[in-house]
């Protein structure tokens, strides 16, 4: 009897595969939502592009972060009547472009002043942080210094260049090589998920 | 969960987290990749989604979910539209789709810092190739494995010999077929294959790696910074 019980309680939690198996109708509903939510997602990463063409435009973008902010000065400001506005925006003055939409992040240091131009070739840009502490160049440098002179090896740059780097893209084809690319492929994904929809509705799924 | 039933829907989300978390983890550890300035919470704190909330490790959930989406429609769509080829050809396929779906997130969260590439390595378009190759392999083989262990039950004899000796023997316990086995023991044959599949893509990875470091147009930015 022990033995019996033993063996039927192995079974409590037994599932069975073919008794959780969905109705095809399920199944066509379940498939069609993900790739709807999938085609969604491609679009909406397409809008999140767009809306950061203007970072995608500065070649330095990867190499530089916000500056530090003063914590209580931000959180007073927040609470107050700059609620949706970035708070170190009063630090360095908004990008174009990127500054209504407070998901995306923005360049803090594209001041009026302090910009490159926009049409500037790449060509030899040489990194120069502006700010101490800021940058992986800064500590090498401090390094370097300290160290005795030694055969100086030559470091990669930390910028790429030509179709190595995504701001030569973004300033292509009348400054709308970033969009362009963006919509090739959110439509390919797009046609891609529509013809699986299509197929899944005619019952071409599994 | 409608499309799989709830036990292999379940089955592919968590299998999928964990396969995905390990090569995130991987890559954040030996310094390839970092999601540094989220991770402070320092710099977006106040977006309205700013910084990530839930991390597992040193990984964020949104990224993993990002991984599981992809994955999951690479999926969906590889099974409609080559349902007459054999699981390796339709793997390929999902692998295809997950590589262009990555080809559109890559320049969108590296522009918005959602995450930092720090390998020193070949980038076209400030993405380091190695990674979109990573993605498609690591989708074939997560599909691939999902596929043939949980959906078809197959045996793949190219994992009997390791499968007999370790994963039979001390852990399933039994020498029954795929096909044959409980949901209990098809649940562990999956993440033993799963680890495999690991271990693999580890392999194949590892030399484009350092095959690109070799031809690098970009140094490496340190972690953390």
């Amino acid at each position: 009897m022990a033995n019996k019980r033993m063996e039927l309680e192995q079974y409590k939690s037994f599932i069975s595969l073919v008794e959780e198996e969905p109705s095809r109708k399920m199944v066509k509903r379940g498939a069609t939502i993900a790739l709807i939510i999938s085609i969604l997602l491609a679009f909406l990463l397409l809008v999140l592009g767009f809306l950061s063409v203007e970072l995608a435009r500065n070649p330095k973008n990867i190499i530089e972060k916000p500056g530090s902010k003063k914590k209580s000065e931000i959180d007073r400001r927040v609470r107050g009547e700059y609620a949706n506005i970035p708070c170190f925006a009063f630090e360095f003055p908004l990008s174009l472009g990127a500054g209504e939409d407070s998901l995306i992040a923005f360049d803090s240091r594209r001041s009026a002043s302090s910009q490159p131009p926009l049409f500037q070739e790449p060509g030899e840009v040489k990194i120069t942080p502006e700010s101490p502490k800021t940058s992986p160049n800064e500590e090498s440098s401090d390094k370097a210094k300290t160290e005795k002179p030694k055969k100086k090896k030559k470091s990669l740059p930390l910028q790429t260049k030509g179709a190595g780097n995504l701001s030569n893209l973004a300033r292509s084809v009348n400054q709308r090589g970033f969009n362009l690319y963006l919509i090739v492929l959110t439509a390919a994904l797009a046609v891609i998920g529509g013809i699986a929809i299509g197929r899944i509705r005619k019952g071409k799924y599994r | 969960m409608r499309t799989l039933g709830r036990s292999r829907a379940r089955a592919f989300v968590y299998g999928g987290l964990l396969f995905s978390l390990a090569i995130e983890t991987t890559f954040v550890v030996i310094g390839l990749k970092n999601f540094y300035w989220y991770s402070s919470n320092n710099y977006y704190k106040h977006y309205p989604l700013g910084g990530y909330i839930i991390w597992l490790g040193v990984v964020p959930l949104a990224a993993l979910l990002l991984w599981i989406m992809v994955a999951a429609s690479s999926y969906i769509i590889s099974e409609s539209m080559a349902r007459k080829w054999n699981e390796y050809v339709r793997s390929l396929i999902s692998g295809s789709i997950a590589l262009v779906f990555y080809l559109l997130a890559e320049p969108v969260g590296i522009t918005n810092h959602w995450w930092v590439w720090n390998a020193k390595s070949l980038y076209f378009i400030d993405i380091p190739v190695f990674s979109l190759i990573c993605v498609f392999f690591a989708v074939f083989f997560s599909t691939l494995i999902f596929r043939t262990t949980i959906m078809e039950r197959k045996d793949l004899s190219i994992l009997s010999a390791i499968e007999q000796n370790t994963l039979r023997k001390f852990i399933v316990k039994s020498k029954r077929a795929t096909k044959n086995l409980t949901w209990a023991q098809l649940r562990r044959v999956y993440l033993f294959r799963l680890m495999l599949s690991y271990v693999s893509l580890a392999l194949v990875m590892a030399p484009i790696i350092a095959a690109f470091w070799s031809v690098a147009n970009r140094g490496h930015i340190k972690p953390g910074w």
